[in-house]
């Protein structure tokens, strides 16, 4: 912990302020922009569902109310409205089944309420959301889903050299990959986990 | 709080990736995961890790008094807790029935196969005996849980020691650690449960399941076995019917694993003994691929007489190394100091070579 004589209250991920002091609450590399942003970069693999995410989810439950039980990671399954979905009406409704593997984005999540997401954006499109066919759906840290997500990833970069592949990556920890070959799928899979530790030079 | 669910995507993949002959991580179909035995400090503790599998056994002893129906036999408790770090569907409490389930895995293969000689901790007849007591705590689940526990139930129980118990007439002595050496169980033969798990019907198996590939299995077989080929368990789950040459072709081919794994176990077993000779300190783990004699400091014995040969004899059954040793308080009392004190006794092999043994009471080795 380190004092900062600031006068506005601080909230920045992984930092906690008490009185006087900066104290870390969770555990990372702190990192500092100037002049007063400190937040700590933490890896953890257990997910706390935060508003206009994109996540990728297992539908867990039949609908209820015209409602789907999507699995997020988080605490609570999030609330999917079978008519958030591109071209759904009330007669047309999607086929969406248990056990189906779901890209959408969190509308609603806050640790009081139960959250809510969806598979359209607010003009109706779609966008990549929806249901993923096929693939390899696993699980990894957070901070590896960070890195793959930043705008020209050097991860994906460096593997899109080489390979052939289609990659999606949730905040949630959940990456969903589908490649044209199972051996191919899998050494992906197993390699990207590891991939985040590489430095640029590395994983060349 | 339950596991999150399995999608669709994942079954199918997996379920296709078996037809292929390709596992999750790469391995081969017939292939176990790395297995590293990790002995602990104490007698009797061991963490055996198979790939991100994890658990933990300790044994203890205590003389108790023998039920009326078998009075002169020891008594051998096996318990399996699993802990919820393991898992997100473990829950605190103990009545899952997979932790019963593999409870009795291992009184199957190692009490009734009569792994552990249970005449020999037989004390006084019909008033004391020893009961043994194997706890293995599932640390992380990962998939081969009972190949993990019973490797560590049997490396915990062959590590283990009991107190030596000296019977004259009425009297029963239970010698402390320090004043003799603690005995060693006798342990007959090794038995290591193989799981094989069946996708398809049964048309295709696979060796040393993981946690994904448990969940999207058909059924599963549970040979325990030991190294002479005797079979002491099987066990089959799931929907799946096997036939005769099924389970023959897994007894089989579990042989040839169980030869692997019991190899392993020994050069960890004979790694700690001539460890435990040389010198007090940590002992690193043994995974399958690691050679002990490269690691150990193995030292010859006459080479170690010399080094030791500055011990000097305080008093009877008593000698000192280094600091320590004869009191310099003017009482002359001799009441918990911490001396440094070593046993000598023969090597009954080689007639007038010494083997130092030093007992566990704070010594500081002098190197």
């Amino acid at each position: 912990s380190f004092t900062l004589s600031v006068t506005t209250p601080i909230t920045s991920p992984g930092v906690r302020r008490e009185g006087d002091q900066i104290i870390a609450a969770k555990s990372g590399i702190l990192r500092h922009r100037p002049p007063v942003t400190y937040w700590i970069d933490n890896n953890q693999r257990r997910y706390v569902p935060v508003v206009e995410e994109f996540v990728i989810g297992i539908v867990t439950g039949k609908p209820s109310m015209d409602v789907y039980r999507v699995d997020i990671g988080g605490s609570m399954p999030a609330a999917l409205s079978y008519l958030n979905f591109e071209g759904a009406t009330k007669r047309n409704r999607p086929s969406v089944q248990v056990g189906d593997t779901i890209y959408g984005q969190l509308i609603v999540a806050s640790k009081d309420m139960e959250p809510e997401m969806t598979c359209v954006t607010v003009a109706g499109k779609a966008n990549g959301m929806g249901v993923l066919e096929d693939g390899l759906t696993f699980q990894s840290s957070l901070g590896l889903c960070r890195e793959l997500l930043v705008a020209e990833s050097p991860i994906l970069a460096a593997y899109g050299k080489r390979f052939r592949f289609e990659i999606t990556v949730g905040a949630n920890g959940r990456i969903w990959l589908k490649s044209p070959s199972v051996s191919q799928t899998i050494a992906l899979c197993n390699s990207l986990d590891s991939a985040g530790m590489l430095s640029t030079e590395q994983l060349e | 709080m339950k596991d999150p669910p399995s999608s669709k995507n994942e079954r199918q993949f997996v379920l296709k990736a078996i037809e292929e002959r390709k596992r999750l991580d790469g391995r081969g179909i017939y292939d176990y995961r790395e297995i590293s035995v990790n002995l602990g400090q104490e007698r009797g503790h061991v963490e055996v890790a198979i790939g991100n599998t994890r658990v933990l056994c300790q044994v203890s002893g205590e003389v108790v008094k023998p039920p009326a129906n078998r009075p002169t036999d020891g008594l051998l408790f096996f318990n399996v807790e699993l802990s919820p770090m393991a898992s997100a569907s473990f829950e605190p409490g103990r009545s899952s029935p997979m932790a019963v389930q593999l409870s009795r895995f291992l009184e199957h293969a190692l009490k009734d196969s009569r792994a552990v000689d249970t005449e020999s901790l037989c004390i006084v007849a019909d008033e004391k005996v020893w009961s043994i007591r194997v706890d293995v705590h599932v640390l992380d689940h990962c998939g081969g849980l009972a190949t993990a526990c019973s490797v560590a139930a049997v490396v915990a129980l062959s590590h283990f020691r009991r107190p030596d118990v000296s019977v004259v007439g009425e009297e029963v002595t239970v010698h402390s650690l320090q004043d003799r050496e603690p005995v060693p169980l006798n342990i007959y033969h090794m038995p290591i449960c193989v799981v094989v798990g069946f996708f398809h019907d049964g048309k295709y198996l696979i060796i040393d399941p993981t946690w994904q590939e448990e969940r999207e299995m058909d059924g599963s077989l549970t040979v325990g076995m030991n190294v002479h080929r005797e079979v002491c368990l099987l066990s089959t789950s799931g929907k799946v019917p096997l036939s005769i040459e099924q389970i023959l072709r897994c007894t089989q081919m579990a042989s040839v694993k169980v030869a692997e794994i019991t190899e392993l176990i020994k050069k960890v077993l004979s790694g700690d003994s001539v460890q435990k000779k040389a010198t007090r300190a940590d002992i690193a783990p043994v995974g399958m691929d690691t050679e002990p004699s490269t690691s150990r400091p193995v030292k010859k014995k006459k080479k170690k007489a010399s080094k030791h040969a500055d011990v000097s004899i305080i008093g009877t059954n008593t000698g000192g190394i280094g600091l320590g040793g004869a009191s310099a308080w003017s009482d002359g009392d001799d009441a918990d100091k911490p001396k440094a004190v070593a046993s000598v006794a023969t090597d009954s092999d080689s007639g007038d070579e010494v083997t130092m043994v030093l007992n566990d009471v704070g010594f500081k080795s002098s190197r």
